[in-house]
């Protein structure tokens, strides 16, 4: 029997970070449990959309943020070992060094250049304390964090669109609001299965199109813009 | 028997498949591929591959691909029938192709695709399909350049008698492969192109995206290139893994032979995208071989090989100089005896005149108004007068 030439094979990655506020703001109106109950609902909808393009490895992580900025899952896990440990929330908003510590993780190495276009969704109900900019700005001068889905999440009345909509660096693609626990389930569920349908199309230099217009069906390598929609409950907010 | 000598000729295999994500999909493959000469053996030797983008907007990638290997082949030809007279030196050629051939091979593309809208017009349902998959938007981009549908990348190599000549623009991987397996690019990699970003021939200015490099062959020829479309490298590990192609495929020719190989490699590319990237995935192989018949792809030659194949050259050069002494000599020889013989016989010449002149009996007194006559041309019976006949060996007065 010949055998294969070439070294190991491998799916392509997708990187998965969810970046979650965890300031004192979000201990009221239930938002943090919302956020915790939304995530392990989404998680199913997450995996099932990774099964879906066998040819891409999911890999999540999470990172939070209030007084300072740090890991809750740091290591990349598969999407179906992924399991959600419930946050709590208490502190300030330093969405800046969670940013910051994004950035670290979007060089190449540890990320490879074969990976797909990572995703990043930031959660956040509030403005940042600390210098957001430098932040975003070490974020979007990596080169993966520059490519990057980064799709945002803006929770009650008090968060920063303006800001979330910096992070987001589209002028076309709005914040993601979530006025209620439900909608912020349908939110984070959006956010996971349709970005994890994200698989490869060249981008030609020279098209604006960012990486967040690329969310494609699950094996069709033309984009689709995908969009939420309005979300149920609309007439439900309790934020 | 006579050994031939062995001058290097290059020989093309290539294979193409449908990526596992577009078998799903239920979509084509966008690659393609094509070679000169149609046998697959040079020098010369050309060998395109091109990567269609396979987008919503460039929904006819397929076609932009295979213009994009037509175009190439076309303008790397012209390349080598301007080699003579005009191009005699490899730093024209070398110039030729930096300073012309980006623009030229792009200006072939966009005018085969032109000439392709131009008979094929979008139609209505096309830019319905646009419309749902990418939105309005995007029906009005491609409507402002519709080149953008035939979108596509393109890798070529040419291979002469004294050089290659190595082009790419957009994604995708040329690996050089040397005698001992060492796998090298001719280009850096381009940081720009990740997140599936590609410099494109239907980008504004694509000629400035076009790499081009000319090696000259005159040392080192590498036993085997690899052209791959970026499916391929995206379904391994990483970088590693996917040069060590270079010295597996190298080992499989030499082990199994090219046909064998080429045979083998849907399976092969079949494999990598099902486990790997999904993507099509195009490979093409030039091989180096020894061109003695039709030996397949040989391996470099052991150092005992080496020396025998030298000592037999040496020799062969010893006896070609021994041979041509010889016949030096030989008419050098002929030339001595026809001298001899020649001073033999006026020699022997002149001694018979000698011995003529002193036995003759003293001369009778002719009579007056007699004229002297030749005595050696007998124009009929001598006169009784005559004297008897000598010799002849020269005139007598």
């Amino acid at each position: 029997m010949v055998v294969r030439p070439g070294g190991a094979m491998a799916t392509r990655p997708l990187h998965f970070i969810f970046i979650a506020d965890c300031s004192g703001s979000m201990a009221s109106d239930g938002k943090i449990q919302a956020l915790n109950r939304a995530v392990r609902e989404a998680l199913p909808h997450m995996q099932q959309a990774a099964d879906e393009n066998p040819n891409a490895e999911v890999l999540v992580r999470c990172l939070k943020f209030s007084s300072g900025a740090q890991w809750h899952v740091s290591a990349p896990t598969p999407v179906q070992q992924f399991q959600w440990t419930d946050v709590s929330a208490v502190g300030v908003t330093d969405m800046g060094k969670a940013l910051a510590l994004v950035a670290d993780q979007m060089r190449i190495p540890p990320m490879s250049d074969r990976a797909l276009p990572p995703v990043l969704v930031l959660i956040s109900d509030g403005q940042p304390t600390d210098d957001f900019s430098g932040g975003l700005k070490a974020l979007l001068d990596q080169p993966w964090g520059k490519r990057a889905v980064r799709i945002a999440i803006s929770i009650g009345a008090d968060a920063d669109d303006e800001v979330l909509q910096k992070f987001i660096g589209h002028a076309e693609l709005k914040p993601l609001q979530a006025n209620s626990p439900e909608q912020l389930v349908n939110q984070i569920k959006w956010a996971t299965t349709a970005a994890v349908r994200a698989v490869s199309q060249p981008k030609l230099p020279g098209d604006d199109r960012g990486a967040h217009d690329r969310v494609t069906e699950p094996g069709d390598a033309g984009p689709i813009i995908v969009s939420p929609g309005p979300p149920p409950g609309d007439d439900d907010d309790v934020w | 028997m006579a050994t031939q000598l062995a001058r290097p000729t290059w020989r093309i295999v290539a294979q193409t498949v449908t990526g596992a994500a577009h078998d799903r999909a239920a979509l084509p493959n966008q690659d393609a591929h094509g070679w000169f000469p149609e046998a697959g053996a040079g020098p010369p030797a050309i060998l395109a591959v091109a990567d269609g983008h396979g987008s919503a907007k460039s929904f006819r990638s397929d076609i932009g691909s295979q213009e994009a290997v037509a175009a190439a082949l076309e303008r790397l030809g012209a390349l080598l029938q301007g080699q003579a007279p005009e191009v005699n030196s490899l730093s024209s050629v070398k110039r030729v192709a930096e300073e012309h051939l980006p623009q030229s091979l792009v200006q072939a593309w966009r005018e085969r695709v032109e000439a392709h809208l131009a008979r094929h017009p979008i139609a209505e349902a096309d830019w319905d399909r646009l419309v749902q998959k990418d939105g309005p938007a995007a029906r009005s981009l491609v409507a402002q350049e519709p080149l953008l549908a035939y979108g596509a990348t393109i890798l070529a190599v040419l291979v002469t008698e004294d050089f290659i000549l190595y082009l790419q623009l957009g994604d995708g991987d040329i690996l050089v492969v040397a005698e001992d397996g060492a796998t090298t690019r001719p280009f850096a990699r381009d940081e720009r192109l990740i997140a599936n970003e590609t410099t494109s021939l239907c980008s504004r200015d694509a000629w400035r995206e076009v790499r081009v490099r000319l090696v000259p062959l005159a040392h080192n020829p590498p036993a085997m290139i690899l052209i791959s479309t970026d499916g391929y490298a995206n379904s391994f590990r990483s970088e590693e893994d996917f040069l060590r192609l270079g010295p597996d495929y190298l080992h499989l020719v030499r082990a199994e032979g090219l046909e064998r190989v080429a045979q083998d490699l849907r399976g092969f590319l079949d494999d990598a995208s099902r486990k790997g990237s999904g993507d099509d995935i195009t490979l093409g192989i030039i091989a180096r071989a020894e061109s003695r018949g039709d030996v397949a792809l040989a391996g470099p030659p052991a150092p005992d090989e080496r020396r025998a194949a030298a000592g037999e050259q040496g020799l062969r050069m010893l006896q070609a100089r021994q041979e041509r002494v010889e016949e030096r000599l030989a008419a050098l020889q002929r030339q001595v005896i026809v001298a001899v013989g020649a001073l033999a016989i006026v020699v022997l010449g002149a001694l018979a005149v000698i011995l003529v002149v002193i036995m003759q009996p003293p001369p009778e007194e002719e009579p007056r108004g007699a004229s002297p006559t030749p005595s050696f041309e007998r124009a009929g019976p001598p006169p009784a007068s005559s004297p008897p006949e000598t010799p002849a060996t020269g005139d007598r007065e």
